[in-house]
């Protein structure tokens, strides 16, 4: 019964927490926003976990061209920014090794998308920059 | 005139009679709200309550993490692994990429439609303002092959760094003075943990202000540093850092390494 209890109070935590305003914001980022847990590491150490690569983008100017292939809304909700395109291949920064490429892989069905992990504030920083410029 | 006397009398009486009902009727009806006033306070207080207990719960799991990370953090800044894998036991096969198919070879690299500003070739642009798009892509190795996720084992404490620390000569790029921003590229890492440890070891150098961790690609990172003022830094990392150092390059602003923690736990 206790433990039913304690299930109950932490989805009511986190289901509290999944209100949260920003778009795409996933409830672990609360961790972030305390302080909790380092950005910059945990991009690191999941990027050493998934075994991707991880890009630092501290500086990092987004091309705006590079949403054409994907919206910035769609960006903003997974948390992911174009970085560069080689021939048929599209290097995407992403917050978390599980993005929902969909619209991608709907729209573009021959693009490849080549993942690196980055830092969510240095990522988030990035798609503002081009929100300013769209 | 008996008669009216009787008839007001009646009415009166009839008046206190009805007064009566309707002083008991509130009076009931106050009853039952009272009751069901305290009943709502009840029901609140048990919500508040809930409410506590909730916040502590969050507190206790997020006390929990900190915990977590201090002890990893005195792990790494012991020097011991967090992520050896147990003698004997295979490693954990290593996670596919996500979207990226497994491929035997290098995609081709047929086009590159560059951002704005392409980087020119010879001497990179300090480091700190480079937009990783405007890197060119380096030339990886086929089949790039992620570092296994081991399983935590109780590392063995390592030996003492200055008990581990051979004499050496000094190397051709000893004095040599680094400017203020300098590209570090360094590996081989075999996991988080290492990089984390060299990381914050570069960081206790005196005259170093900033460590980032620009890239990170296979075992190899690149580190951007920045210096308080010109320096001898390789010189400072030979006497300060526990690790072997193992120069490949170096110029003022540009050094590759190839580094291996002294102790047992680290980088190898």
């Amino acid at each position: 019964m206790d433990e039913l209890r304690t299930t109950l109070q932490e989805e009511a935590i986190f289901e509290s927490l999944a209100r949260r305003a920003r778009p795409g914001e996933r409830k672990e980022e609360l961790l972030f926003d305390l302080g909790l847990v380092s950005e910059h590491e945990f991009a690191l150490e999941a990027a050493a976990k998934a075994g991707l690569p991880f890009a630092g983008l501290r500086g990092f100017e987004a091309d705006p061209r590079l949403f054409v292939y994907l919206p910035l809304p769609i960006a903003l909700r997974e948390r992911v920014c174009p970085l560069l395109l080689v021939g048929d291949s599209l290097k995407l920064a992403s917050v978390y090794p599980d993005p929902d490429l969909s619209y991608l892989e709907r729209r573009f069905p021959n693009l490849r998308v080549d993942l690196t992990l980055a830092p969510r504030a240095e990522l988030l920083r990035a798609l503002d920059g081009v929100a300013q410029t769209l | 005139m008996g008669d009216a006397l009787r008839h007001a009398d009646d009415i009166e009486v009839g008046a206190q009679e009805r007064a009566r009902a309707i002083v008991a009727s509130a009076e009931e009806a106050a009853l039952k709200a009272r009751a069901d006033a305290h009943r709502r306070i009840e029901e609140t207080g048990a919500q508040f309550n809930e409410l506590l207990r909730m916040k502590d719960n969050l507190l206790e799991t997020m006390r929990g993490v900190v915990g977590d990370f201090e002890h990893a953090i005195a792990r790494v800044e012991r020097g011991e692994s967090l992520f050896t894998p147990p003698a004997g036991v295979p490693a954990a096969e290593p996670p596919a990429p996500v979207v990226q198919p497994p491929v035997s070879a290098p995609p081709p690299r047929i086009e590159y439609q560059p951002p704005p500003e392409p980087e020119p070739e010879p001497e990179p642009p300090p480091a700190a303002v480079q937009p990783v798009a405007a890197e060119p892509e380096p030339e990886r190795e086929p089949e790039p092959t992620p570092p296994p996720l081991p399983e935590y084992v109780e590392p063995v404490a390592p030996e003492p760094v200055a008990a581990a620390r051979s004499p050496r000569t000094a190397g051709p790029h000893d004095d040599q003075i680094f400017e203020p921003r300098v590209e570090l590229d360094a590996g081989p890492f075999s996991d988080f943990a290492s990089l984390s440890a060299f990381e914050r070891a570069l960081a206790q150098l005196a005259m170093v202000d900033d460590v980032y961790v620009r890239r990170l690609a296979e075992d190899r990172a690149l580190i951007e540093l920045t210096l308080s003022e010109p320096s001898p830094l390789l010189a400072a990392m030979f006497e300060s850092l526990p690790y072997e150092l193992d120069v490949r390059s170096a110029n003022r602003s540009k050094l590759v390494l190839n580094v291996h923690a002294e102790s047992t736990a680290g980088t190898r």
